[in-house]
């Protein structure tokens, strides 16, 4: 080896335990990196190095690192999973589709109006009525607050037949009709366009009052969180704090883990009055919700914590879980419990709920294989209105925690992507008192 | 994101008995590549199975950077984490596994170091002045400790000649630059190149004798 080469040797093995050693300023790291992806030699002679380094911390004896530290690390694996996921709301698409319906409607009958005007001129027929047209407003600040502002709309608007003609020359007044009890085309006509107006006017309050009644979402509703629960395998135990006495479980455990097939990383976060008490865990989910480490406040109605399908283990999920008990909610959950029958595709949905504690839970093995589920709340005053649709994933399990007596029951249907109007499709769910008819345990 | 775990089965804590890393499974690698690929599919049993293996030399790694001190334990959670994260971007062809782990523990270890001397920098050094302790005193004292840590953990680098030695482990173990290094030491920067390039091809041949 001569000198020439000899050194450059040298120089290349400096650099390279330079590199190794991260030692290297920013360009000329840049640099030895372009060479080390041309040059065989030298990239073998940083992996040497490398693995000189590893034998410095990997080849002696070390004792195993300390357990707490591993229940840790899996806390945060188990955690890092967890996306928030914006909760969608189907009526604001059917609430554009009805408006545009209406205004369908509404041109319709203005341009009926306008034909009838122009084949029957108000002043070329004497003694016909005058169709007038008049605007109003329609305020439907009420209804959604996405249509917060006043709609203009144009209404047609016909006098009544038995009121006297705006110009004179109405029915009433045409001193020369010799048919009046005979049935004039125009008066056919007249009846048939009030018949129209009168319809689409109950329409429109129809309208008004169905989106008004479908953007209901209770003030109550805190929050709303999915849980994957993995996939369908049997039991192999359930965590000791959902256990109620020796060897018996409690009825939500033993549920949820019947469903699931798997011991649960069930985390709530109730709202103030629940009564639920919560561990770290629980308030570490909700923290990721939040998306503040260290905020405690409710969330806004509309959001899914989405927790992805994950191992959970025995720590884990033991640590992981709310603080059920028998005298507080196990019995609650036992008494209203409700089960569905199998749909016809199958799926076995279960919706839990403990009033008392402001608690409902939706466990659904599988993502339905058409359409979605859509979850409803019946308001204490009876009135069901949509929560909206669960958005897909895989063996979720759904727990919305409701402010203590602002909701009565929950249920949840399949219904076609996007989510009804109302419910259409089977329904489960979960009240107290349990009402006919939506699937009893 | 990376593609979300399916269940496999409960976890065990990876515990056991003294991990022993010694070259007929210390240094087997295939092991770890194959884990970490089953790490970036989701599986964290992978994950368990990775931290049974290299928890402990990671740990200890991390102690002879921070001290016996929790951070170290904050900080092998989080590069536990990390790999967990990271896992995906891992490229076998640029990196072994053990290099790998190893540089993201010591990336987060330095952090935490810097960290460390920045809220050292005011009160706390006034104070160390005020009590007649110069700094390199403090830092001969450190490096004293440091030694005493390297020979008790039995660390690889105890077998190289003093002045190789110094400058490989301010630069590993303490994220000094090259000049600080000479600065600290008095040397010319060719010189500490210079040993650095004898300590790294030093501790491959012992690799290399140890296979043998």
């Amino acid at each position: 080896m001569n000198d020439s080469t000899h050194r450059a040797m040298v120089a290349s093995e400096e650099q390279a335990s330079l590199y190794v050693l991260n030692l290297l300023d920013a360009d000329d790291r840049q640099l030895f990196e372009v060479q080390l992806r041309r040059d065989t030699d030298l990239r073998g002679m940083v992996q040497r190095f490398q693995a000189g380094l590893e034998t410095e911390v990997f080849a002696e004896m070390a004792p195993p690192a300390p357990a707490r530290i591993w229940a840790k690390i899996l806390e945060r694996t188990r955690m890092d999973g967890a996306q928030v996921l914006m909760f969608p709301r189907p009526f604001h698409r059917w609430a554009q589709r009805l408006s545009a319906a209406a205004a369908c409607l509404i041109l319709g009958a203005i341009l009926h109006s306008w034909w009838l005007t122009t084949r029957y001129p108000p002043m070329g027929v004497a003694g016909y009525p005058r169709v007038r047209s008049s605007t109003r407003m329609v305020s439907a600040a009420s209804a959604v607050e996405a249509h917060q502002e006043p709609v203009s709309m144009a209404v047609a608007t016909v006098p009544k037949a038995d009121s006297p003609s705006t110009n004179g020359s109405g029915i009433g007044s045409n001193a020369g009709d010799t048919h009046s009890d005979s049935e004039h085309p125009l008066e056919a006509a007249n009846a048939v366009l009030k018949g129209k107006i009168r319809a689409l006017n109950s329409q429109l309050a129809d309208l008004t009052q169905s989106l008004n009644q479908a953007m209901i979402i209770p003030s109550g509703v805190s929050r709303l969180y999915v849980f994957s629960l993995g996939q369908q395998e049997p039991p192999t135990g359930i965590p000791s704090n959902l256990v109620d006495a020796p060897g018996r479980t409690n009825s939500l455990a033993e549920s949820l883990a019947r469903m699931a097939g798997e011991r649960m990383a069930l985390a709530l976060n109730s709202s103030a009055g629940s009564g639920l008490a919560l561990d770290g865990a629980s308030r570490s989910v909700s923290s990721i919700v939040a998306g503040n480490p260290v905020s405690s406040e409710v969330e806004p109605v509309g959001k899914v914590a989405l927790m992805p399908a994950q191992p959970v283990p025995v720590e884990t999920a033991t640590s992981g879980l709310p603080n059920l008990t028998a005298s507080t909610v196990a019995d609650p959950i036992s008494a209203s419990r409700s089960a569905a029958r199998s749909n016809s595709a199958g799926i076995s949905p279960i919706v839990f709920s403990a009033p008392d504690s402001g608690l409902y839970a939706v466990a659904v093995p599988t993502a339905p294989p058409t359409g979605q589920y859509q979850l409803w709340i019946r308001a204490v005053d009876g009135t069901i209105s949509s929560l909206g649709v669960l958005t897909p994933s895989s063996s979720p399990v759904s727990v919305v925690t409701f402010e203590h007596g602002s909701a009565d029951g929950m249920f949840m249907s399949l219904e076609p992507v996007g989510g009804s109007f109302q419910p259409s499709g089977p329904m489960v769910g979960a009240q107290n008192p349990v009402l006919p008819g939506l699937g009893r345990p | 994101m990376q593609p979300r775990p399916e269940f496999r089965s409960p976890i065990p804590f990876p515990g056991g008995s003294v991990v022993r890393s010694g070259l007929a499974d210390g240094l087997d690698t295939g092991e770890d590549v194959r884990l970490i690929a089953q790490i970036a599919d989701g599986q964290t049993g992978a994950l368990s199975e990775l931290y049974r293996r290299r928890g402990g030399p990671l740990f200890r790694f991390l102690q002879r950077i921070l001290g016996e001190d929790p951070d170290a334990e904050e900080i092998l959670q989080d590069t536990f984490v990390a790999i967990w994260r990271r896992a995906g971007g891992y490229d076998p062809a640029k990196s072994g596994p053990l290099t790998w782990m190893m540089m993201i523990a010591r990336g987060l270890a330095l952090d935490r170091l810097r960290q460390r001397s920045r809220r050292l920098s005011g009160f706390e050094r006034l104070k160390a002045a005020d009590s007649g302790r110069g700094s390199g005193e403090d830092t001969a004292s450190a490096h004293l400790e440091a030694d005493e840590d390297a020979r008790r953990l039995g660390s690889a680098l105890c077998s190289l000649p003093e002045t190789q030695r110094t400058a490989i482990e301010m630069a590993f173990y303490r994220g000094c630059t090259q000049e600080e290094i000479a600065q600290a030491t008095g040397e010319p920067l060719g010189t500490i190149k210079a040993r650095i390039r004898r300590g790294m091809l030093s501790l491959r041949l012992r690799l290399q004798n140890r296979h043998e």
